[in-house]
C-alpha cells in the first residue's frame, strides 16, 4: 500500500524542486518533474483504490494526533477515483506540453500545474473541513495563474474574472466553515456529519449549508454559479482547458457531494436544487448551440454534463450515485480527449473558430476519427460509453420516480446532438484544400484516451459493478464514513 | 448445424473487417470478397439445415434476450437476401474500405434489432443501425448536409424510443417485453411508434428522406430505401402486436378499426398521396424514386393501420414487394447514373436502344410499382384494397386510389424521360450499364414476375407470421389468393394479361403488315429538317399542368414549420444565454448575492414554518 500522505507530499516536493533545478541549470530535468509526479500519483492512486476496495475507508492521522485534535486523511473509493482522474489529466497535459512546446512552458506554468494536482488531491483525500478550504485555495490560485497564462488579453480578462468570482466562492466556503465550527465545535468532516445528522433544524446549520451551496457551487461549476466557466475554458491554454474540464471540475463536484451527501444529508429543498441544476443544464446546452468558438462550445457542453452529474448525486440513491460516478468518469475522459484534440487543431490552423475548421476531418482522417468518436461518446450514442452513462442515469431517475427530470435529460441530449453533429458536419464538409500537419503529440495523447474510452465502452457493466457501484455504496453508507473517526 | 444469433452477428462483423482489410489493398478484390462473403451470409440465413438458436445473457440487473420469431425470420430473409444483391451492384463502383465495413456493420445491427426480444437491446441495435447508416450516408461529400438531417431525425427517433422504453420500464420494472406494456398510455404508444414512422419517412416526419436518398451513394440508396426503411414496419408490428390489437381496441373504434390504427392509416394514406404528387413533380431521378419510396411506404402504413389480418397481410406483402422493386429500381438507376454521371431527368432521354436490359428491368419495376399483373405488385395492392373494402373505409380508399393514379403518372414519367423519345446528342456514345448492375436487377425482376404468377408463395410465409401473431390466415394456394370479398388467380390473370398483349401484337403484325420503322425524329418534326434534336425531348417540368393544380400543396412545407419551431426555441435559448452568460463580472457578483439572498429567504420561510 502507498501511504496516502505521499500523494500530497510528492507533488509538494516536486513543486519545490522545479525552481531549484532551474536555479542549478538543470532546467531540462525540471520539465519532466510534472510528468514524473503525476505518473507517481496516478499509479499510487490506482493502488490505493484497490487497497481501499478491500479494507474499506482508510483513515490516516497526520503527525500522530487523533482526529478531533489532529488533521486526518480519509481515503474513500470516490476520492481515489477523483485522484486517478486528476493525475491522469495532469499527466496527459504534461505529456502533451512536453511535445507541443519544446522550449516552453516556463517554470511558473509547471509549478502551477503541479500545485493544481496537489490541491485537487488534497481536496479529494482530506477528512478535515478547514484543510479542504486550504486545498481549495491552493487549487484555485493555481487555476487562476494557469487560466491567465496566455498573455493575449482574453487570457488576462478570463483570469481576472475567475479570480473575482473564485475568491467570492472561497469566502462563502470559509463563512460556511466558520458557521459550522461555531455550532459543532469541530472541523472534522466525520464529526460534522455526525453532528448535523441530529441538528438539521438548527437555522445556523441551514445557513451554513447555503454558504456551502454558493461557495462550492462556484468551484464545482454548478448552475447558477457557473458564469465564469466559458471564458476561462476558452482563454486557458488547450492542455489546461483539458485538465479544467476533465479533472478540476470533477474535484469541485467531489467537494460538493462530499459535503452535501456526507455532512448535510437531508437538508430541505433537495427538489428545488434538482430542478435548478437541470434547468441550468438545459440552458447551458442551449447556449452551446450559438457558439462560434469550439472551446467555448465545449465549455457550455461541460456545464450541461456537470448538471446531469450533480443531478445524479442529488438522487439520494446508491444507483444514482453509481450512475453519477460512471458519468463523471466518462465525461472526464471525453473532455480531456476533446480539448487535447482541439489543441492539435489549434497548432495546425491557429484558430479555434468553428467555421474555419471546414473539411479538416477529411484532410486528417486520424484526427477526424478520434474527434468523431469523442463526439459520439459525448452525444451518448451506442456502442460508446456515453450511452451507458445515460442509460444508468435514466434508469436511476425512473427508479426514483422522477419523470420530468428524465424528460429534461432527454431534451438536453437532443440539443446536445444538434450542436455535436453540426460539428461533424463542419469537419467533413468540403473546404480547406491545403493539407495541414496536425501535431502528432495531440494525436498520440488522443490515442491513449481513446483506448480508455473504448475500454469503458466494451466493459461498461464490469466497470459499473466493480468500481462505480462500490464507490457509490461507500458514499451512500454515511455511517461507514462517520464510524472511521469515532 | 447449430449456432446462435451472437455467432451470426460476430461472423458478419468479422466479414466486414476482412472485406475492409482486403479492400484497403485492392479495391476490386475487396469488392469480390464482399460479394462472396455476403452470399455466404445469405446462404447461412436461408439454408434450412442451419438452425439459428436463441441466446440470452445477464449482466447485473440487465438481461438481454435474442430470439428469432416467425416475424423476425421473415425480415431476416428479406435483409440477408437483399444484401448480396446490393453488394453485387457496388462491384463496379469500387468503393473504399470503410464503405464495406459500415455496410456489414449495418447488416449486423439490423439482425441484432430484429432478433432482440428485450427493449434495451432493441434500442441498442436500432441506434447502432442509425449511426452506421449515417456514417455510410456521409461517405459521399455531397451528402454531408443531408446526413445531418438524417442523423438528427434518427436521434429524435432514438430518444423518443428511449423515453418510451423507460416509461415501460417504469411501469413494469423490467426491460423484458411483457404484458405490462398494456398498462401504457397514448404517450407510450406515441413514443414507441415515432422512431419507426421516422424510419419509414411517414409524412410529417419524412423531411430527412428526399435529400438523403438523393445525395447518398447511389447503390447504398437502394439498400437504404429498399431495405432499411422496412425496419420501420418491423418495429411497428413488434411493439403494436405486444400491445395486442384488443388492448388497442379498448381505446375506441372507428369503422370497426381501433382508433390509433385509424390514425396511422390516415397518416399512411396522406403520405402515399402527397409523396406521389411530389414524386411526379420531381426533376431529379433519385428524388423521384425517393418520393416514390415515401409514397409506397404509405401504403404499408395503410395496411398496417387497418389492424385486420387482411390489412397486416397486405402490409407485409407490400413490404416484400416494395423491397424487391424499389431495391431494383434504385440499382437500375444507379447503373444509369454510373454511365451518365447525372441525376437530372432533363439530361436523359431516348436511352432505350442504348440500354435495353436496363429498360426491360425498369419496365418490370414500374409495372410492379403500379400494381398491375403479371407482377406481384398486383397481389399486394389487391390485399390492401380488400382490407379497405372489408372495413368499408371508402374515404380512405379514395385517397389511396388517388395516390395509385399519381403513381401511374410518375412511373410513366420515369420510363419516358429516361428511355423514350429521341436520343439526346450528348448521349450518343452511352453504353449499357455494367453487368454488376444488371445481374441483380434481372434476378429481382425475375422474382417480381414469378411471384406475380404464383402470388400464394409469399403469402404462405405471411400466413405463418399472421398465425404466430394469433391472427386469421388468408386462404391461398400457390396461384390463388381468396379473401372474404373474392379472390384472384395469379397464374390465370397474369397469363391473360400477357396473352392480351401477345394477341394485340399479333393482330398488329397481321393488320399492318407494311408497317416499318421510321426515324423517331420524323414523328416530331413532320418531315421538316431539324438540327437541334435535343429540343424534341420533353422531360423537364413534365407535368406542368399538374404543377399548376397542386401549386398550393407544393408551397406548403413541413420543413419551414420545423424551422420556425426551432427558431422559437433558439430565440428562447438565446435570450436565456444573454441574460445569464453576459460576461460582466459586476453582474455576476450581484447575481451571486441575489441568489444567496433568495436561498436564505426561502430557507428562513421554510425554517419558521
Amino acid at each position: 500500500m502507498v501511504n496516502p500522505v505521499l500523494l500530497i507530499a510528492v507533488p509538494l516536493i516536486g513543486a519545490f524542486l522545479i525552481p531549484l533545478l532551474s536555479a542549478v541549470r538543470l532546467k531540462v530535468l525540471s520539465r519532466y518533474i510534472v510528468f514524473i509526479t503525476s505518473s507517481f500519483s496516478l499509479v499510487s492512486a490506482i493502488l490505493l483504490f484497490y487497497h481501499v476496495t478491500y479494507t474499506g475507508i482508510l483513515s490516516v492521522s497526520i503527525a500522530g494526533f487523533k482526529p478531533p485534535f489532529g488533521i486526518n486523511l480519509e481515503v474513500t473509493l470516490l476520492g481515489c477515483i477523483i485522484v486517478v482522474l486528476l493525475s491522469l489529466g495532469v499527466l496527459i497535459s504534461s505529456f502533451y506540453n512536453l511535445f507541443i512546446y519544446p522550449s516552453e512552458p516556463e517554470d511558473k506554468f509547471n509549478i502551477a500545474l503541479i500545485l493544481l494536482l496537489l490541491g485537487g488531491t488534497g481536496i479529494s483525500l482530506t477528512g478535515d473541513m478547514f484543510n479542504m478550504f486550504v486545498f481549495l485555495e491552493i487549487t484555485s490560485i493555481a487555476a487562476y495563474i494557469l487560466s491567465a497564462y496566455k498573455r493575449n488579453g482574453t487570457g488576462e480578462e478570463a483570469g481576472l474574472k475567475y479570480l473575482f468570482i473564485g475568491s467570492i466562492g472561497s469566502l462563502f466556503f470559509l463563512l460556511g466553515v466558520i458557521l459550522l465550527y461555531t455550532q459543532a465545535g469541530s472541523l472534522n468532516i466525520a464529526r460534522l456529519a455526525q453532528y448535523s445528522a441530529s441538528h438539521l433544524n438548527n437555522p445556523v446549520i441551514l445557513f451554513s449549508a447555503i454558504m456551502f451551496i454558493v461557495g462550492l457551487g462556484i468551484e464545482a461549476e454548478i448552475f447558477p454559479f457557473n458564469w465564469w466557466v466559458p471564458d476561462v475554458y476558452q482563454a486557458a491554454p488547450d492542455s489546461i482547458s483539458s485538465v479544467f474540464a476533465g479533472a478540476i471540475s470533477k474535484v469541485g463536484i467531489y467537494a460538493f457531494i462530499r459535503i452535501f451527501i456526507t455532512v448535510f444529508n437531508g437538508i430541505p429543498y433537495y427538489e428545488a436544487l434538482i430542478y435548478l441544476v437541470l434547468v441550468g443544464s438545459l440552458i447551458a446546452e442551449g447556449a452551446a448551440l450559438f457558439q462560434k468558438d469550439i472551446k467555448r462550445l465545449f465549455a457550455y457542453s461541460s456545464l450541461g454534463q456537470i448538471g446531469f452529474i450533480v443531478f445524479a448525486f442529488l438522487l439520494k440513491r446508491a444507483d444514482g450515485y453509481s450512475a453519477g460516478i460512471f458519468m463523471l468518469l466518462n465525461h472526464a475522459l471525453v473532455k480531456m480527449l476533446i480539448f487535447i484534440l482541439i489543441g492539435g487543431i489549434f497548432v495546425a490552423l491557429s484558430t479555434t473558430e468553428i467555421e474555419k475548421m471546414k473539411g479538416i476531418g477529411r484532410k486528417s482522417p486520424i484526427l477526424g476519427i478520434l474527434f468523431t468518436i469523442g463526439i459520439l461518446t459525448l452525444a451518448g450514442l451506442p456502442p460508446f460509453s456515453g450511452f451507458y452513462a445515460k442509460l444508468f442515469l435514466l434508469k436511476a431517475t425512473f427508479q426514483h420516480n422522477y419523470f420530468i427530470p428524465a424528460i429534461i435529460i432527454i431534451v438536453a441530449s437532443l440539443i446536445e446532438a444538434f450542436y455535436l453533429f453540426r460539428l461533424i458536419y463542419i469537419f467533413y464538409s468540403p473546404g480547406h484544400e491545403k493539407k495541414h500537419s496536425f501535431s502528432t503529440a495531440s494525436l498520440a495523447t488522443g490515442f491513449i484516451l481513446i483506448i480508455l474510452i473504448l475500454g469503458m465502452s466494451i466493459i461498461p457493466f464490469h466497470i459499473k459493478k466493480q468500481y462505480t457501484d462500490k464507490a457509490a455504496k461507500s458514499l451512500f453508507m454515511r455511517s461507514l464514513y462517520i464510524k472511521e473517526v469515532k | 448445424m447449430n449456432f446462435t444469433i451472437g455467432h451470426l452477428i460476430l461472423v458478419i462483423v468479422g466479414a466486414g473487417i476482412i472485406t475492409a482489410i482486403v479492400t484497403k489493398f485492392n479495391r476490386l478484390s475487396g469488392s469480390i470478397t464482399a460479394l462472396l462473403l455476403s452470399i455466404g451470409i445469405a446462404f447461412v440465413c436461408f439454408y434450412p439445415a442451419f438452425h439459428i438458436l436463441p441466446i440470452s445473457f445477464t449482466t447485473g440487473d440487465y438481461t438481454f434476450i435474442f430470439n428469432l420469431s416467425t416475424l423476425s425470420r421473415f425480415f431476416l430473409m428479406l435483409f440477408s437476401g437483399m444484401f448480396p444483391l446490393v453488394i453485387m451492384a457496388t462491384v463496379s463502383t469500387k468503393p473504399k474500405a470503410h464503405y464495406y465495413f459500415f455496410f456489414y456493420l449495418i447488416l449486423a445491427s439490423v439482425i441484432g434489432t430484429i432478433s432482440s426480444q428485450d427493449l434495451l437491446s432493441f434500442f441498442f441495435f436500432f441506434e447502432l443501425m442509425t449511426l452506421f447508416s449515417y456514417l455510410l450516408v456521409i461517405y459521399k461529400k455531397r451528402a454531408i448536409k443531408a446526413g445531418l438531417v438524417y442523423i438528427l431525425m434518427g436521434i429524435i427517433g432514438g430518444l423518443s424510443l428511449l423515453l418510451g422504453i423507460f416509461y415501460v420500464f417504469w411501469l413494469s420494472k423490467d426491460f423484458r417485453i411483457s404484458v405490462e406494456i398494456l398498462k401504457g398510455s397514448y404517450a407510450t404508444l406515441f413514443l414507441l411508434s415515432l422512431p419507426f414512422l421516422i424510419k419509414m419517412a411517414a409524412m410529417p416526419v419524412h423531411i430527412w428522406a428526399p435529400d438523403t436518398y438523393k445525395e447518398s451513394e447511389d447503390v447504398y440508396t437502394a439498400f437504404l430505401s429498399g431495405v432499411l426503411s422496412k425496419l420501420g414496419i418491423y418495429g411497428l408490428i413488434f411493439f403494436w402486436f405486444t400491445w395486442g390489437i384488443y388492448g388497442l381496441s379498448a381505446w375506441g373504434k372507428v369503422f370497426d378499426v381501433p382508433v390509433t390504427g385509424y390514425i396511422i392509416a390516415w397518416i399512411g394514406a396522406i403520405t402515399a398521396f402527397i409523396g406521389a404528387v411530389y414524386a411526379l413533380l420531381s426533376e431529379d431521378v433519385k428524388k423521384l424514386l425517393a418520393y416514390s419510396s415515401i409514397s409506397q411506404l404509405g401504403y404499408i402504413l395503410v395496411g398496417f393501420g387497418i389492424m385486420s389480418s387482411l390489412g397486416w397481410a397486405g402490409a407485409l406483402y407490400h413490404t416484400l414487394t416494395h423491397t424487391i422493386f424499389k431495391t431494383m429500381l434504385f440499382i437500375v438507376v444507379a447503373g444509369i447514373i454510373f454511365r451518365l454521371n447525372t441525376t437530372k431527368l432533363s439530361e436523359m432521354g431516348g436511352l432505350i436502344k442504348k440500354m435495353p436490359v436496363s429498360f426491360l428491368t425498369l419496365l418490370v419495376g414500374i409495372i410492379a410499382l403500379a400494381g398491375v399483373p403479371p407482377t406481384m405488385g398486383f397481389a399486394s395492392k389487391y390485399l390492401i384494397y380488400s382490407a379497405l373494402f372489408e372495413k368499408k373505409l371508402f374515404l380512405l380508399t379514395a385517397v389511396v386510389f388517388a395516390a395509385s393514379t399519381a403513381a401511374f403518372l410518375y412511373a410513366y414519367r420515369l420510363i419516358h424521360n429516361i428511355f423514350l423519345g429521341p436520343l439526346k446528342t450528348s448521349l450518343k456514345n452511352t453504353k449499357e450499364a455494367p453487368l454488376p448492375f444488371l445481374i441483380p436487377s434481372l434476378i429481382l425482376s425475375l422474382f417480381l414476375v414469378m411471384f406475380g404468377f404464383f402470388p400464394g408463395v409469399p403469402l404462405e410465409w405471411i400466413n405463418n407470421i399472421l398465425m404466430s401473431l394469433g391472427m386469421k390466415s388468408i386462404a391461398s394456394t400457390f396461384t390463388t389468393i381468396s379473401t372474404s370479398l373474392g379472390g384472384f388467380n395469379g397464374l390465370l390473370s397474369s397469363s391473360i394479361f400477357i396473352s392480351i398483349f401477345g394477341i394485340i401484337f399479333i393482330l398488329y403484325l397481321i393488320l399492318f403488315p407494311k408497317a416499318k420503322w421510321v426515324n423517331d425524329k420524323n414523328t416530331f418534326t413532320a418531315g421538316e429538317v431539324m438540327h437541334n434534336t435535343d429540343l424534341l425531348t420533353y422531360s423537364s417540368h413534365f407535368y406542368r399542368f399538374l404543377e399548376r393544380e397542386f401549386g398550393l400543396l407544393i408551397k406548403l412545407s413541413v420543413k419551414k414549420l420545423y424551422d420556425n419551431i426551432l427558431g422559437i426555441f433558439e430565440w428562447m435559448f438565446d435570450v436565456a444565454r444573454k441574460l445569464l452568460y453576459h460576461g460582466n463580472v459586476n453582474g455576476y457578483v450581484w447575481a451571486i448575492i441575489l441568489v444567496t439572498l433568495t436561498f436564505v429567504i426561502s430557507f428562513l420561510i421554510g425554517g419558521l414554518r
